[in-house]
């Protein structure tokens, strides 16, 4: 059970019956410049930290969650970035425009040094493969194979069907895929020998310059863009293109990159920004982000940690957030305003606040989505729901602002007012949190913990208590928000004394101690190294 | 038997049939002139040097193609007459595989019958001691009044070819051999 936090008015699973998919709850612009000189966004990487990698039209950056933080560049023109990978040992690999190749580790460049030389035209795509070997793609010299030893090249003379190469995948890391002005080419290179077979507009292919090749959610399948013709579908171990829902008359422009998401594909152009495709609808939506200071030309795509798309244009890097984060803001005529807090169970069920009501929302497997309503209170004296959590026994707790708590039963719906704890009956509370036989509630108070019993499984049973003050060492009366740690411990945010931490049935407040200087804390939260975060006032 | 037979027909072809392989059109061919070639092994031990001025070879600018040989008896200049016999004995195999060749065709688009200085790469077909390598070799190319001169450095991994170093002379025979080339090429 997880309890989202309770300002959120999004929420991020399936459930929405109307949602807009042209509307993404947030963009970000990041420009990218150096020195007051606009520089251009041409590739995006995702580095094994998480780190967003931009590769410009001058150099290497490194956007560290603020601005973009320069990592290389030479000064001159030799630098215009065209391509990044991240291979298995953390290198990072940049390709040039001018064909130079540079590797950084622990930020710092070099050039690539090898005795063949290196390409002379630009390199379009980088791939490494599963034996560790990099495959270079390039715009005229086919494709470059570099073992650590040594560099080879698979050209037309060598049977690629053309020397223009503008991507490479590999669905399986062994035979490598290279999209061409004269088609696919599927490549492998093993004890020198070297096997390439086509598939081009004679066998099928609507248009023969293939711009970019991404992988699929689908077994066997990648999604090919091309140069007029838009996506399809390709069977790698049928070497066929799939029927899909996606037809070729598209009006879209060079199709540059492409993501494919649950629902989506999410399709950068070359002329008109970004394209969405609606996989169950079979349905495109142009001009996805909707402003007009968006440029036109988006030239890569790429998505964080966090499900965030992030797209490389011009001068600006934009994120949006996917479909991972929808808006959903109304359902069965419901407008979901004034949502306090939200509650997703460990049954798929979401629990959630609008204009003082308690709703369930549940998708049963064909997609239907169901809403129920429960009046805790009758309906001209609806309360603010401000804390939700659900225990052990499947009951829902709920915490209101002066009307005390509740604990209702999910499959009866019939619920109890908890009156056996004055601070519970009468308070306001604030947050509710639990962990096996534990429910903790914070007030403006103190706080109260529960001890579950077997017997509170019937809900008339009444539930023994402890309550908390700052006379016991929480230092503050005012708690926003607890937290119980992987270890056990109970965090508490407070208004007026800081972090305080319960343990071995001590408290310790770290602002008494002078050990955390902030005073006033909202909410707290643990990474999953075991790090406790801390969000404060003005701090 | 058979390697060693097909060893000499290629170093046959190659040495004296580079002029067949452009004869149907030699004009704007250039042949090699002048050159040197060595090639050196160094170890903490020994620096083992020797060279050869009996490179055969051939480019045609038009093409962008070219073909280099080189008998492997023509080395020269080791420490003693001793070392050139194990070069050639034991190593190289020389009776057996007679020649080194490269031949294959330049990556770079630039337009050589024109006057000046050109940084390429040849892609070919790398044959030593028999056994075939794809290399990629990375030269200087100066042409000037219809003399084209390349100079060229690179490394023979010996494992790739099968040269089998014995293990009481491991300490004393590089692993990896760098090879300088510098060669005159006048139009034929």
């Amino acid at each position: 059970m997880k309890l989202l936090n309770p300002v959120i008015l999004f929420l991020c699973f399936f459930i929405p019956t109307q949602w807009v998919a042209a509307q993404y709850p947030f963009t970000k612009i990041i420009d990218v410049e150096e020195e007051n000189l606009t520089l251009k966004a041409n590739v995006l990487l995702k580095d094994h930290f998480g780190f967003i990698w931009i590769g410009t039209s001058e150099g290497i950056f490194k956007y560290n969650s603020t601005v973009p933080e320069k990592i290389f560049s030479t000064q001159d023109t030799k630098s215009n970035i065209t391509v990044l990978l991240e291979d298995v040992n953390g290198l990072i690999w940049a390709g040039c425009k001018s064909g130079l190749i540079i590797t950084i580790r622990n930020n710092k460049a070099s050039i690539l040094k090898l005795e063949e030389g290196l390409p002379k035209v630009a390199i379009t795509a980088i791939y490494q493969d599963t034996k560790k070997r990099i495959w270079f793609a390039t715009a005229g010299e086919g494709i470059y194979c570099y073992d650590g030893i040594h560099l080879y090249n698979i050209n037309s003379k060598d049977g690629l069907s053309d020397d223009h190469v503008n991507c490479l995948f590999s669905p399986d890391g062994k035979q490598i895929i290279a999209g061409t002005d004269r088609g696919l080419s599927f490549v492998s290179f093993e004890a020198g020998k070297k096997r390439i077979q086509f598939f081009a507009s004679k066998n099928g292919l609507p248009d023969n310059i293939v711009t970019c090749i991404s992988a699929s959610k689908q077994i066997n399948i990648i999604l090919i863009g091309m140069q007029s013709k838009g996506v399809l579908l390709f069977n790698t171990a049928k070497a066929q293109i799939v029927e899909s829902g996606i037809k070729n008359d598209w009006p879209y422009s060079q199709v540059n990159d492409i993501i494919e998401l649950r629902d989506d594909l999410i399709i950068a152009t070359e002329q008109n920004g970004i394209i969405c495709f609606n996989k169950l609808k079979n349905s495109f939506t142009k001009n996805v982000l909707q402003d007009t200071i968006f440029p036109k030309r988006i030239s890569d795509l790429q998505t964080d940690n966090e499900g965030n798309i992030w797209a490389a244009s011009e001068n600006k890097l934009i994120s949006f957030t996917g479909d991972y984060l929808k808006y959903w803001y109304s359902a069965k005529g419901i407008y979901f305003t004034n949502v306090h807090t939200i509650l997703a169970d460990d049954e798929k069920r979401i629990w959630f606040t609008p204009d003082l009501r308690l709703y369930e929302s549940t998708q049963d497997n064909s997609g239907t989505d169901y809403l129920r309503s429960y009046d805790i209170t009758p309906p001209k004296n609806h309360i603010d729901i401000t804390g939700l959590y659900k225990d052990r026994f499947g009951c829902l707790w709920i915490g209101t602002m002066g009307e005390g708590l509740f604990r209702m039963n999910i499959e009866t719906g019939k619920w109890r007012r908890i009156a056996e704890n004055p601070i519970a009956f009468y308070g306001n509370i604030l947050n509710i949190t639990g962990k096996d036989n534990q429910v903790w509630i914070s007030t403006l108070n103190g706080v109260s913990r529960f001890n579950l019993k077997k017997s509170n499984y019937d809900l008339n049973e009444k539930i023994d208590f402890t309550n908390y003050s700052k006379k016991d060492g929480l230092g503050s009366d005012y708690i926003y928000h607890i937290l119980i740690d992987k270890k056990n411990r109970v965090w508490f945010a407070t208004d007026g004394a800081g972090v305080a931490v319960f343990e071995n049935g001590r408290f310790l407040n770290f602002y008494q101690q002078k050990l955390f200087p902030s005073k006033v804390v909202y909410s707290l939260a643990e990474d999953k190294n075991q790090h406790i975060w801390i969000s404060t006032y003005n701090d | 038997m058979f390697a060693q037979l097909k060893s000499r027909l290629l170093f046959i072809l190659l040495l004296f049939g580079i002029h067949h392989v452009f004869a149907q059109n030699t004009i704007g061919v250039y042949m090699v002139n002048k050159n040197l070639i060595s090639f050196h092994s160094k170890t903490e031990l020994e620096l083992i040097k020797a060279s050869s001025t009996e490179l055969k070879g051939i480019i045609d600018p038009n093409k962008r193609t070219f073909a280099f040989t080189v008998a492997m008896k023509t080395f020269d200049g080791f420490n003693s007459p001793l070392q050139r016999e194990h070069f050639n004995e034991n190593y190289m195999e020389s009776d057996k595989f007679p020649a080194a060749s490269f031949s294959g065709h330049i990556i770079e688009d630039d337009d050589f019958t024109k006057d000046g200085k050109y940084n390429i790469r040849a892609k070919g077909k790398f044959i030593i001691h028999g056994i075939e390598q794809e290399r990629i070799l990375q030269g200087d190319l100066t042409v000037k009044n219809n003399i084209i001169k390349m100079t060229c450095t690179f490394t023979i991994f010996l494992s790739e070819h099968d040269i089998k170093i014995p293990r009481i002379v491991h300490e004393k025979l590089a692993s990896e051999i760098q090879v300088v080339l510098s060669a005159e090429f006048i139009k034929k």
